[in-house]
């Protein structure tokens, strides 16, 4: 049976409410978009529609922060890699942990969930990484981020709600636990996996926080990643004429907005290139007649 | 199937390997070739030690892990400015700097202190926390036994010797050794636009008359109402206000206006590491006899009842409550305004207006309005910024060396306008800038290709010092004959001659009877209790303090504004708080005499 | 023929056996990395019962035992309105968390796939934007009183004198409140996007063979179908009802409403971080973390009394 393309009435307010939410979504990335190109004194009074008093300073002023152009290769490496590691890991955990042979298998998931509550702060944290030899490694960017139980919990649910049949069937024929993995298990996930790609991959892109604390001084060399360069960037620039006075305490050095606006843009621009490339993982049905195939 | 997901798997895990591998062999290629010389010993100073320049002391290159406030034109590492350049080849050492970023380095040097990372030569952003916690590691060098022979330049330097003796007081130091090294001594202008100072719109006012301008409290709202009347709107059509503030920044920035907004104006300082409870007067270094926080007529409550009567009389920008510094200075040089506190940002206001031809818009620090001192001609003794050497380092004369020689008056000319020969040249004896100087922007890129302002808070004297060898201030860039000269725009003209005087810090010395600062008082970490309850003091504070600015009428503002003052006095220990530091302000009363003495010499001399 | 049956048992069970324990190998390189980096960390934890300084070790310490925890809960009132604050914002946040999920349905519901793509990029948007930007664009879009909100209103006529929901303490929870949903609603939908397309088609043809219309279909199929997903994440934010983001309210927050948007993760900051009082901190990072793994347990509890199984 065709579903029919006749548009009906709660068919039609329910894209009319779809519309304006999007209109709120949008608004503000364009307003961003049009004030990064907009002078700061004319986006002071107030830019809404087009760029006023049209300026390249604030990305001719990105493009000269130094450093960028291996910090853009560090960032997509951390992104690639790190997402990589993250969904085989996080996954492969998730299967082992819904296998239902799994011995004393409540403890063993609590043991992964409790970690998401229990943190001691980034002192001993940072103690722990320096004493792994993490420091100033372009490893600490993805391994601690390997495994993580929201994953875990996201990937079991889902693998959960797969049929029974599909996996009995499967060690019939003699599968070892590998092989349901990789030939069965991954592909029926995939809707829940290409959430963890967005997920992981936008963190990883974004995170600055472990740059500042585990790449510290001139053995950190290249390692530096764009978020935190343009992090620190956001901090320094200033006219430095005008010898600011110490008595004013800290933060005293900021950046105009138009600054701000042109690297939040380019952050987010590369994410809204891939993004739609994972769209269709989530919003395709798969699952059509499993039980029978 | 299977095997085309394991060489997936395979492949990604070769990516990993490579990515990982390719930036490891970056780092241990560039400590590789700085390692030769780290290897060797450490006592680079075996050689001759004569009365040599620096150059023939230090035979051996080392390199130096260096976090300061520096300029950010580059990348943390090596340099390739032509004044890093300098400071490599006088001392012969490979100079890593980096740029710290002030509100992240506490919990980065935490981490670094707890992990035995810390850096050779590092800066204390607050050094009244962190030094106990470094002495109490022992991971501050004691400066005592490298100064004679090391630090020469500043020992031999009055001022220099009066910040080593500062550093040796109980304030900064456990044991009266010498732990931290201050930079930016002496003081952040000549006078005439001081950090926090009252400013207003001269060219307006002069529209309006003169109208009486004597009290703080009654006189400056009115001629503000008359100052925006004149006014209304700003050449975008933005409606124009008598004063604005950014309370919306953040818990403690946000405040500033009320601790800096008054007190300097009137001689007094507001110490804030005692929660401000303490205030201390800059004409003889003594304490207030009065809680400031508790005293509704003290400075601090008057700055804000100001800022609450703007409000009431619609003289204040309601975005106050929400604005951040960064938009209010947008506002201000959009002239938004006709009253502003922070000295830096009426200059950049001056020069965002000057960029018109013929402009007459300008902001002017106003003499002392009702008060017999002020706080204007600065004198940061002990330095503004505190530097300490790492106890682990392996080579401490080198950084002794390092300090020492950043901290003449010679590289701090340096340090504020580039290389002789680049934008300045000695004429007679007398440091003369050149034109093309006064013209450019001083930025991050004028960093890179000339070094100028990169070393800016890690050299010896802030630029407003006066070099005593050729009586010009250190900035050339600000304060040179030349430089006034091109500020004297009719404006400032009217100004000096509306005072019969013939320059504007003449008017300054003939208004007021005492305008030098003079604060020796200092404090060191608490005892006991005392620092948690600044700390809750602050807090409190921090998270209440607006709402009496926002009080509707004269009556709730008194209302919340004694309910503030009870509270703090019932439930946070304020008069505890008060009584400690009065006590170790009134004991330092010797210390302070011979740091007097001290400072008079380096005047006389 | 009893042999073979017998064997055949045995080897059965002994390959039950084998199974269990290569899963549990498989799985023990996993469990090393997560507590190497989440449990080995928790000796930091002994800071909150010393006075503990960077640099100094464990032992150099002076042991002050609970006196840290005492100090969370002595300026009571303080503490009180903090706690009142983020349970307060949490619970509504809560309520809110059902919309994803509709937004999720009504986004599936869409007849033009294309439209209903660009629909769930676009609104995906706000959770990229960092909360700095976030607050520019709240000051210069509705808060300022020369913002376009104020500059719309006024001009309709509709308000006197501008608004400004920034220093709206009255209304601070939900003005909060809605900002964040504006700003995740999108991108968490997409679990539940994702949870929708796993639900077997064969359920929506055979309701279609039962004369089912939409409405019908959305409830019997669609919700049941996405239950499970629903129940595990209302759980994790019960659990999480003391973490509200630092970056929000600490830049969103102004001296009008430091009052009603104080929150746990702001406070921590303020009075220990900032501060560099480690132990403090630590100590309310551990009541943190108590309190969290309570109130998931309890939360799981609930769900096994009213649902039958428990999720952890």
């Amino acid at each position: 049976m065709e579903s029919k393309k006749r548009l009906t009435v709660p068919g039609a307010i329910n894209i009319l409410i779809l519309l304006l939410f999007t209109f709120l979504c949008l608004y503000p990335m364009w307003y961003i978009f049009i004030n990064s190109w907009s002078s700061p004194a004319a986006v002071n009074r107030g830019v809404y529609f087009i760029p006023l008093e049209f300026t390249t300073e604030a990305y001719t002023n990105l493009g000269q922060i130094p450093g960028l152009t291996s910090s853009i290769f560090i960032s997509f490496a951390r992104t690639i890699s790190g997402t990589i590691l993250t969904v085989l890991c996080s996954s492969f955990t998730a299967y082992l942990l819904a296998d239902k042979f799994l011995p004393a298998k409540k403890f063993l998931y609590r043991f992964f969930i409790v970690t998401m509550y229990v943190n001691a702060g980034f002192i001993p944290y940072y103690l722990t990484i320096s004493a792994i030899g993490l420091r100033n490694n372009f490893l600490v960017y993805i391994l601690p981020a390997a495994v993580q139980a929201y994953f875990i919990i996201l990937i079991k649910t889902y693998i959960e709600s797969i049929p029974g049949e599909m996996v009995e069937s499967a060690e019939m024929d003699g599968a070892g636990i590998f092989r349901i993995y990789a030939q069965i298990i991954m592909p029926l996930s995939k809707p829940i996996l290409a959430c963890i790609v967005v997920f992981t991959a936008v963190n990883q892109w974004n995170t600055w926080s472990d740059d500042m604390f585990f790449m510290q001084g001139r053995n950190a060399g290249n390692l530096h990643c764009l978020q935190y360069l343009l992090y620190q960037n956001l901090q320094s620039n200033v006219v430095t004429s005008v010898g600011a006075g110490a008595a004013a305490g800290a933060a005293m050095k900021v950046s105009s907005m138009t600054l701000r606006m042109a690297m939040s843009f380019v952050t987010i621009f590369p994410i809204l290139c891939v993004y739609p490339f994972m769209q269709r993982y989530f919003t395709k049905g798969i699952m059509l007649g499993a039980v029978k195939g | 199937m299977k095997k085309k997901l394991a060489l997936r798997l395979i492949a990604a895990a070769l990516a990993v390997a490579m990515v990982g591998s390719l930036t490891a062999c970056d780092n241990s290629g560039e400590t590789a070739s700085t390692g030769g010389g780290a290897s060797a010993s450490d006592s680079g100073d075996s050689g001759d030690s004569g009365d040599g320049g620096e150059e023939s002391k230090f035979a051996e290159r080392v390199a130096l892990d260096v976090v300061a406030f520096v300029g950010s034109g580059e990348a943390d590492g090596l340099r390739s400015d032509p004044v890093s350049k300098y400071v490599e080849e006088s001392l012969n050492i490979d100079l890593y700097l980096t740029a710290l970023t002030e509100a992240d380095w506490p919990t980065q040097l935490a981490a670094l202190m707890a992990g035995g990372d810390l850096p050779d030569v590092f800066m204390l952003s607050d050094p009244t926390k962190q030094l106990p916690m470094l002495i109490q590691s022992n991971s501050a060098l004691n400066l005592e036994p490298y100064l004679e022979e090391y630090a020469s330049n500043t020992l031999n330097d009055p001022a220099g010797a009066l910040m080593i003796e500062a550093q040796r007081l109980p304030a900064n130091s456990p044991d009266g050794n010498m732990y931290l090294w201050g930079m930016c001594k002496g003081s952040w202008d000549d006078g005439t636009v001081p950090t926090c100072g009252h400013y207003i719109r001269w060219d307006l006012y002069k529209e309006a008359g003169y109208p009486k301008l004597e009290s703080y409290d009654e006189d400056l709202l009115d001629v503000l109402e008359q100052l925006v009347a004149l006014e209304p709107q700003t050449a975008d059509g933005l409606k124009t206000y008598g004063c604005g503030a950014w309370f919306g920044a953040g818990q403690g920035w946000g405040e500033w206006v009320f601790t800096f907004g008054l007190g300097p104006q009137e001689g007094v300082n507001l110490i804030e590491t005692t929660g401000r409870v303490l205030g201390v007067s800059t004409v003889d270094s003594t304490p207030l006899e009065n809680n400031q926080l508790t005293d509704p007529e003290g400075i601090f409550w008057r700055a804000v009842r100001f800022y609450n009567k703007a409000n009431q009389r619609g003289l204040l920008d309601p975005d106050s409550f929400t604005m951040t510094s960064d938009i209010y200075e947008e506002n201000l040089k959009a002239g938004k305004y006709m009253f502003n506190v922070p000295g830096w940002m009426s200059v950049s206001a001056n020069t965002e207006f000057n960029k018109t031809e013929g402009n007459l818009k300008t902001f002017i620090s106003l003499p002392s309005l009702s008060a017999d001192a002020e706080d204007r001609f600065g004198n940061m003794y002990r330095g503004e910024r505190q530097y300490v050497v790492n106890a682990q380092t392996q080579y401490p004369e080198r950084c002794v060396a390092l300090l020492d020689f950043v901290s003449t008056y010679d590289f701090s000319r340096i340090a504020w306008n580039g290389l002789e020969g680049t934008y300045w040249n000695m004429e007679d004896g007398v440091p003369v800038p050149t034109d093309e100087y006064l013209t450019v922007t001083k930025d991050d890129a004028l960093g890179v290709s000339t070094g100028v302002n990169v070393f800016h808070h890690f050299c010896g004297f802030g630029n407003g010092t006066i070099v005593p060898d050729d009586g010009v201030a250190v900035d050339l860039y600000q304060f040179s004959d030349k430089a006034n000269e091109a500020k004297m725009n009719d404006t400032m003209k009217d100004f000096v001659a509306h005072f019969g005087q013939d320059s504007q810090v003449d008017v300054y010395r003939a208004e007021t009877t005492t305008t030098n600062s003079m604060n020796y008082i200092s404090f060191g970490d608490p005892e006991g209790d005392i620092g948690t309850y600044v700390n809750e003091i602050n807090a409190y504070m921090g998270t209440n303090v607006v709402t009496a600015v926002a009080a509707a009428s004269d009556e709730e503002f008194e209302q919340i504004r004694d309910k503030i003052i009870s509270e703090l006095q019932n439930n946070y220990h304020v008069d505890e708080v008060f009584q400690y530091f009065y006590d170790e302000a009134v004991a330092q009363a010797d210390d302070v005499a011979k740091l007097v003495e001290m400072n008079n010499a380096i005047k006389a001399g | 023929m009893g042999d073979n049956a017998v064997t055949k048992r045995v080897s059965r069970l002994s390959g039950r056996r084998q199974k269990q324990i290569k899963l549990v190998l498989f799985l023990l390189p996993f469990m090393a990395m997560v507590t190497i980096f989440s449990y080995i960390p928790l000796f930091g934890w002994s800071y909150a019962f010393v006075e503990y300084s960077p640099g100094l070790q464990l032992w150099e310490c002076e042991f002050v035992g609970l006196k840290y925890f005492e100090r969370i809960f002595t300026n009571s009132a303080d503490f009180i309105k903090v706690m009142r604050n983020t349970l307060a914002i949490s619970s509504l946040n809560i309520c809110c968390s059902v919309l994803p999920a509709i937004f999720a349905i009504a986004i599936s519901q869409v007849k033009y796939k294309r439209f209903a793509k660009v629909v769930q990029t676009c609104t995906s948007i706000p959770n990229f934007i960092s909360w700095v930007l976030v607050y520019s664009i709240v000051f210069m879009l509705l808060s300022s009183e020369n913002s376009a909100l104020n500059n719309i209103l006024m001009g309709l006529g509709l308000i006197s004198s501008p608004v400004n929901p920034l220093t709206d303490v009255d209304h601070a929870w939900a003005v909060q409140v809605s900002i964040n949903v504006w700003k995740t609603l999108g991108y968490n939908a997409i679990i539940y996007l994702s949870a929708i397309t796993s639900i077997d088609q064969e359920l929506y043809q055979a309701a279609d063979v039962d004369g089912a219309n939409n409405w019908q279909k959305i409830l019997h199929v669609t919700i049941p179908g996405l239950l499970s997903t629903f129940f595990v994440l209302l759980l994790l934010a019960i659990s999480n009802m003391l973490s509200n983001g630092f970056d929000q309210f600490w830049l969103l927050g102004t001296g009008m409403t430091w009052d009603k948007l104080e929150v746990f993760d702001t406070y921590v900051y303020r009075m220990g971080i900032r501060n560099m009082e480690y132990s403090l901190a630590t100590a309310m990072g551990i009541f943190k973390s108590v309190v969290s793994i309570l109130l998931l347990s309890f939360a799981n509890f609930a769900s096994k009394r009213l649902r039958g199984n428990s999720i952890f």
